[in-house]
């Protein structure tokens, strides 16, 4: 099988576009790294809206982005064909700004900005993640809206996030949104190289659910 | 056509948790200020608009609002005040 193709979208204020694209061709991805005005995504099985600052966070974190013609585009391809989305911090807050996960992103308790690794638990594995964030609060009202997701849970809740949730992965629509940052423990040699178990979950899903390779 | 100004603050809903606002309250009570408050930090915009009518301009402002300036999960809004401008302003 050829590679999977992989987009990168930088936005105005996008910041780990290139160790993203780094951290995915690691794993085996044909990378690229896109525009936030460019439309035509049909060559991509991923669509990765990586960490920063877009749009300098102005009125609020994410906000400004999701009216950028590539959230346009990933909205109406989700309507009509298989394509799997990631949004990693930043990411994870344009997604929620979005509308395309559920819940939203509010300040930390404490009104910090926490860069720390923390514990995670995915899919019943157990791993550390850096995050790095000042509005990572995660919020839901209602546990009940979540049953269509898979949830990454912090061991120890840095934020005061609802139910742990420092990430969701929608089984249905293949939109996986999280605040730590799994492409910064993937190209350093002294750390594990932990930010493979989510890229690698992210391939093994599109080989298996795209293309029917087992 | 006329000209309105609006004035509209914003903030985080009643029952969702409010840091910046609890810190405030921290501070106030150890000072002395007061020993029992309660602060809800928001944000406050000016919004100067040409439009035919109030009406029109209002529902444009409410479009606008919801759009752009609050996220209706987590945030409500009131109108404070608008008013139409005098040509000289």
């Amino acid at each position: 099988m050829q590679k999977i193709k992989a987009a990168i979208v930088k936005f105005f204020g996008t910041n780990c576009e290139n160790e993203t694209k780094e951290a995915l061709e690691t794993v085996g991805f044909d990378c690229c790294i896109i525009n936030s005005n460019d439309k035509n995504l049909d060559n991509y099985d991923l669509i990765v809206l990586p960490g920063g600052f877009s749009y300098g966070d102005y009125i609020s974190c994410g906000r400004i982005a999701k009216f950028t013609p590539v959230i346009k585009s990933i909205i109406e391809n989700l309507k009509k064909r298989k394509l799997f989305i990631l949004g990693i911090c930043n990411g994870f807050q344009i997604l929620s700004e979005a509308g395309l996960v559920k819940g939203a992103l509010l300040e930390n308790i404490g009104g910090r900005f926490i860069c720390d690794d923390v514990e995670l638990e995915f899919m019943g594995k157990k791993f550390k993640l850096p995050i790095a964030n000042h509005q990572g609060r995660y919020y839901i009202d209602d546990f009940e809206k979540l049953k269509d997701y898979e949830l990454i849970k912090y061991a120890v809740n840095p934020n005061a996030s609802s139910y742990d949730i420092a990430g969701l992965y929608d089984k249905n629509k293949h939109i996986l949104a999280l605040m730590p940052h799994p492409e910064r423990n993937m190209i350093t040699p002294f750390k594990p190289q932990n930010g493979r178990i989510i890229f690698e979950f992210i391939k093994d899903t599109i080989e298996k659910e795209f293309y029917g390779i087992i | 056509m006329k000209y309105f100004l609006f004035k509209i603050s914003t903030k985080l809903k009643d029952e969702i948790k409010d840091p910046e606002g609890e810190l405030a309250e921290k501070i106030a009570s150890r000072l002395k200020i007061f020993d029992d408050i309660n602060i809800k930090k928001g944000k406050f915009f000016e919004i100067k608009v040409k439009s035919e009518s109030i009406g029109k301009a209002k529902e444009k402002i409410i479009e606008l609002i919801e759009n752009i300036l609050i996220n209706p999960i987590v945030e409500t809004y009131s109108i404070e005040s608008f008013e139409e401008l005098n040509a000289k302003n």
